[in-house]
């Protein structure tokens, strides 16, 4: 359990802080002005026929009609990660601000839903939707995820990802159960991308259930958390209660 | 249309307060947060959250104790604890609409304090007393430190007019943007009930606890590890 926890605590550059009212362009998923951003969002059209593939970023710069040595900034960053990696990252950040213009629609389907957790099912499903176009291509994108060598700057970005869910959705926890949450709807939400994979249901519709049960089953466990704390609160005044007779008994 | 949907869709034009709107129409934009800046903030949010929690929970441990025994205490405790119960929701509401992370460690700052709250009442109204000198001396500058750097750290900032351009040299009213400015008057407000309950203590025979100084330094150092580890977990 803290080990899964422990990646909800920042230490790299990738998850966010604070999130700004009066200085909105502090929350910006992509920086739309930055050059390398505007490469890699222009490689994306690529990937549906290419796969996540450093060929696209290749493809991208000749499009924009950029000189060959471009490459270097994006294949000379500190960290040294790699172009497919960095075309993955981005492609994900990408989808994740689709999903924010999603819920920013007022006409979007989303606001009618009342309830906190079938929010959370419908946005993991909204999400995974944007997996469709490039289905074919996303397992070799998800195996670059995972190999050690990355895997925390994609920790991270599966920590943003369900807690913007988790946000979107209208959580205010403001105490462990704000943990149990982000971590809840990360397992659902990998659990659910990796059966999509070998979904072959017409329009994913297996998937679709597949979300809805593991959010159901979810349901209702930020609640235990809280009641396990009031009891041990009522229990605390037991306890004082207690330690005072003993101590007047001398 | 859910609450939630509405505050989600209100949140994209935030209405700017009326000191800036006299000037400048609501027109008044603010440059980014840098990294540094932001970090900051999401800190000062996590540690006062959990601070204010440990406050209340150390009344709550208070009151449990000596609201039977000593009735005339009871509406004092009670002023003080109302307080830090309106600090911690002022801070809760914050963490959750600026989407900090609260300390990990939630649980644990309620054992504790609650655990500090009754065990000096055991001692007597002084040690509880004194422990409240001790516990808001070390809040009240905290807040103090917390204050100084957002007015000093957060200058840089560019604001800009209807036009997007660049305001060379804002008005007072307008340099901060009204989350800051209303982030350093929340802290100060705080700052002043927390001196108030030091006063409120003394009053109440603290300075009688005097054989409790190595207690009342205890408790001081446990505030400020406290006030550390929440920072960052
Ligand atoms: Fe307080
Ligand atoms: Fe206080």
């Amino acid at each position: 359990m803290f080990k899964q926890v422990r990646a909800y605590i920042p230490k790299a550059r990738g998850v966010r802080f604070y999130h700004s009212i009066d200085h909105p362009s502090s929350n910006l998923i992509v920086n739309p002005d930055s050059i390398e951003s505007t490469i890699l969002t222009n490689s994306l059209k690529h990937i549906p026929k290419y796969g996540f593939n450093s060929y696209c970023v290749t493809k991208s710069i000749q499009d924009l009609k950029y000189p060959d040595s471009i490459h270097s900034v994006l294949t000379s960053n500190a960290d040294g990660k790699s172009l497919e990696f960095q075309l993955m990252l981005h492609w994900l950040r990408i989808q994740r601000s689709k999903l924010h213009e999603h819920i920013m629609d007022p006409a979007s389907e989303f606001h009618s839903i009342e309830n906190e957790y079938e929010r959370v099912s419908y946005l993991i499903k909204q999400r995974l939707q944007y997996n469709e176009p490039i289905i074919k291509k996303l397992s070799y994108g998800l195996s670059q995820l995972s190999t050690p060598y990355n895997l925390s700057q994609s920790l991270e970005e599966l920590h943003n990802l369900s807690d913007d869910i988790v946000y979107y959705a209208g959580d205010e926890s403001n105490d462990f159960a704000w943990y149990t949450k982000r971590a809840g709807v990360s397992s659902i939400y990998v659990a659910s991308e990796l059966y999509m994979l070998s979904d072959t249901s017409e329009n994913f519709k297996n998937t679709k259930e597949f979300v809805d049960n593991r959010v159901r089953g979810f349901d209702g466990l930020g609640g235990v958390y809280n009641n396990i704390e009031q009891w041990g609160a009522f229990n605390a005044i037991g306890l004082v209660n207690l330690v005072k007779s003993q101590w007047m008994r001398g | 249309m859910s609450i939630v949907s509405k505050r989600l869709l209100s949140s994209a034009a935030p209405p700017l307060e009326a000191a800036a709107k006299k000037f400048y129409g609501d027109k008044v934009s603010y440059g980014s947060l840098s990294k540094a800046q932001k970090a900051f903030l999401d800190r000062v949010i996590r540690v006062d959250q959990a601070g204010e929690l440990g406050a209340n929970y150390i009344y709550f441990g208070q009151y449990t104790v000596l609201a039977t025994k000593y009735p005339h205490l009871k509406p004092v405790l009670q002023h003080m604890w109302d307080q830090e119960i309106h600090h911690h929701d002022t801070f809760n509401k914050l963490q959750t609409q600026r989407r900090v992370r609260p300390s990990i460690l939630t649980p644990l700052w309620k054992v504790g304090a609650f655990g500090i709250g009754v065990s000096t009442a055991l001692i007597g109204k002084e040690a509880a007393m004194a422990c409240t000198v001790a516990v808001e001396t070390v809040i009240g500058g905290h807040y103090n430190q917390q204050l100084r750097i957002l007015m000093n750290q957060y200058q840089d900032i560019p604001v800009y007019d209807e036009h997007g351009k660049e305001i060379a040299e804002p008005d007072m009213e307008i340099k901060d943007s009204p989350e800051l400015t209303s982030l350093k008057d929340l802290i100060s407000q705080f700052r002043d009930e927390e001196l108030e309950h030091l006063d409120t203590a003394i009053e109440h025979d603290a300075e009688k606890a005097v054989p409790y100084m190595l207690l009342t330094e205890a408790i001081k150092l446990v505030c400020k590890g406290a006030i550390w580890t929440a920072e960052r977990v």
